[in-house]
């Protein structure tokens, strides 16, 4: 043929000649890509270097000069209406052309479908079946269609906050909700779900996944709607979501979404940031209160412990003060007359040694003029107040 | 050779043109109806009828409207509606519709777009309607379920005959109160809270003093028990000899109750000093 002689006349082959001739020789579909091969370790690039643009030896005889002048010939062959048994050169690139259309209108029909998802092919629009993950092929455009479509995957849908850097922004015109008491309550809530029939799923509602977030708003506000305020924000919150996921289930499958609703998790329900405080201080109450019970109570034990040492204390004193006083009696009891004297003067002994005993004889009737100042250590308000005292 | 295919090109672009002017395909999630010089002819693949396919006209006579057959969502937003106790509410809802009859559809809408929005008029009265005499109770919790039952058959009978059209259902998604009432409904949050607040201190310093208080009955009596112990035991040993036993504490009275210092004026004739008188004392 044509082209395996100009590449074997090809004076500097794998220099850089080949990617100026594989433009122009591309004629047959596999003589290019073969060509290629055998110079690929110069790359079509790598000739580059070694002979820059700038001067090329044998520019003048270089190939491009002939070979666009056999394209523009055969050209002219083909549309000049040349002899209908001419060459094989000039029938051979229309079964190429026809061979190149229909292999890629062939190729419409191929398809591949990851792990996970499912293809959904209609024959003439028509459902004809569901594929699972692969590469598959279906007859070409017109006649079948295909849609893949993520059914293992888990959705989700997020309502009430937006998740932004990892942190939840609040959305309040979807997250406030009226509860049954006509309080409002601010919920952020995510909804699980899954495809369980593809076929629904792909032909029965428009735009499913905004159908699904919808349902989920309208269920949940409606569930809010129908219980209080305290045990939503408290003791509720599972309840909530299993009556949600409940309600979501029951309309979906009315619409025949091809949805199935795997979780409702609330991950918010709180008083609304306006009337948080008021909320916080409730709480707040609560300490104060259980504070004020536990200081009660410590005082408690407090005063029950002094109380009881007290009982204990005065048994005790008085047990040993009666003790004394037999031990004292039995004795007495020998010796009467002996003992008490003996006990009235080592008190009395005592008695005054410590105080400041003045004896004073009261018989002369006059009364004596004391100076207490002078006499006294301490003074008192003594028995004797004396008009000239201080 | 190359003239046959040239010809055989030629024949299949023909053919082409032909059959694109000539066949349609109605796929499973559409439905069509084909008119002839505008005129109705047929409808091909309504809801209730499973025909999607290959379907053939006349080309340049016939035409060809198709629509969606899937369920269509309707978002109706801010909607006020003044319940019959006269509260406010801002109702968003939802309405699922579907085209059920192509050709009533076409003939009042023509297209999807008009359609819609006929509806969205329709579905906003319906909601008025019934909202509107229904208290705010209601449609917030009570009986919301049912004021949807009854918006959807209200609007499926005003539209169907008119749009063509099926509700399949309607959801109130939010029923709000207005932003004045709102701040209004905070202050009685607030209000509520502080009252709760305040009943919860309040009970615990109730709950305090009760506790502080049995705390110091109990202390009382555990008190008087011992004082009663005392006076038992003094009775006791004290009871052996009431006369000695005051002269034995009031000795011991006179020594703890004089402090250092007293001051005591004794007489010299006091018994205590009978002997710095007379040897022999004696008074």
């Amino acid at each position: 043929m044509k082209q395996a002689a100009k590449n074997g006349a090809r004076p500097q082959r794998g220099i850089g000649g080949i990617e100026h001739l594989m433009p122009w020789n591309d004629q047959s579909g596999g003589g290019g890509p073969s060509g290629a091969g055998p110079g690929g370790g110069g790359g079509p690039w790598g000739g580059g270097p070694r002979r820059p643009w700038g001067q090329p030896p044998r520019q003048p005889q270089g190939p491009q000069g002939p070979d666009l002048d056999d394209i523009l010939r055969q050209f002219r062959d083909r549309f000049g209406g040349g002899g209908g048994g001419g060459g094989g050169r000039r029938g051979l690139p229309w079964p190429i052309i026809a061979g190149v259309l229909v292999v890629g209108w062939l190729l419409t029909g191929v398809f591949s479908v990851d792990e996970g998802e499912n293809g959904v092919i209609t024959t003439l629009g028509d459902y004809s079946y569901t594929t699972g993950p692969g590469l598959h092929m279906h007859a070409p455009t017109p006649f079948q269609a295909h849609q893949v479509i993520n059914v293992t995957g888990q959705r989700t849908a997020e309502i009430g906050f937006a998740m932004q850097n990892e942190s939840a922004a609040d959305n309040p015109d979807e997250s406030l909700m009226i509860t049954g008491d006509r309080n409002i309550v601010e919920v952020h809530f995510r909804i699980y779900y899954n495809i369980a029939n593809v076929m629904h799923f792909a032909f029965n509602v428009r735009d499913p996944d905004f159908a699904v977030r919808a349902v989920a708003e309208s269920a949940m506000r409606e569930v809010i709607g129908q219980r209080q305020l305290e045990p939503i924000i408290t003791t509720d919150r599972a309840a909530v979501e299993l009556g949600v996921s409940q309600l979501m289930q029951q309309t979906l499958d009315e619409y025949e979404a091809g949805v199935q609703v795997l979780r409702v998790e609330i991950l918010r329900a709180v008083a609304p940031r306006a009337v948080s405080e008021a909320f916080n201080d409730v709480l707040n109450a609560r300490q104060d209160a259980e504070t004020a019970i536990n200081n009660a109570n410590r005082e408690t034990a407090r005063i029950v412990n002094e109380a009881q040492a007290y009982r204990e204390r005065v048994v005790r004193e008085a047990t040993g003060e009666a003790d004394r006083f037999m031990a004292v009696h039995n004795e007495y009891r020998q010796a009467p007359q002996v003992t008490r004297d003996r006990l009235y003067i080592e008190t009395m002994e005592r008695v005054y040694r410590n105080g400041d005993t003045i004896i004073l004889d009261q018989r002369g009737g006059a009364v004596p003029y004391l100076p207490l100042e002078g006499m006294v250590r301490r003074p008192a308000p003594a028995a004797q107040a004396e008009p000239g005292v201080r | 050779m190359q003239r046959n295919v040239i010809v055989v090109l030629g024949v299949a672009l023909l053919a082409l043109v032909f059959a694109m002017n000539t066949l349609f395909i109605v796929r499973q999630d559409r439905q069509a109806i084909v008119l002839r010089f505008r005129e109705y002819q047929r409808v091909i693949n309504a809801p209730g009828a499973d025909q999607p396919g290959v379907y053939f006209k006349i080309p340049f006579v016939d035409s060809v409207v198709d629509f969606d057959r899937k369920i269509i969502g309707l978002t109706l937003e801010g909607q006020e509606i003044a319940a019959s106790d006269q509260q406010y509410l801002v109702v968003d809802a939802v309405v699922r519709w579907r085209i059920e009859d192509p050709r009533l559809f076409y003939r009042s809408a023509i297209t999807e777009e008009v359609g819609r929005s006929r509806l969205e008029t329709f579905a906003r009265s319906a909601m008025g309607r019934a909202l509107g005499s229904a208290t705010s109770n209601d449609i917030i919790s009570g009986r919301r379920a049912e004021l949807m039952q009854t918006i959807e058959s209200d609007l499926n009978a005003a539209a169907a005959t008119a749009l063509g059209v099926h509700v399949i259902d309607v959801r109130i998604r939010q029923a709000d109160l207005p932003p004045e009432t709102q701040e209004r409904v905070y202050e009685r949050m607030r209000s509520e809270r502080a009252q709760v607040a305040g009943r919860i201190r309040a009970e615990g310093e109730r709950a305090a003093v009760v506790i502080r208080a049995t705390a110091q009955e109990q202390a009382e009596q555990t008190r008087g028990e011992g004082d009663a112990q005392r006076a038992r035991i003094f009775a006791r040993a004290y009871g052996r000899d009431p006369e000695f036993a005051a002269f034995y504490r009031s000795m011991r009275a006179y020594e703890t109750a004089l402090d250092q210092g007293t001051p005591i004026v004794v007489p010299p004739d006091s018994d205590f000093f009978r002997y710095m008188q007379r040897r022999n004392g004696g008074g």
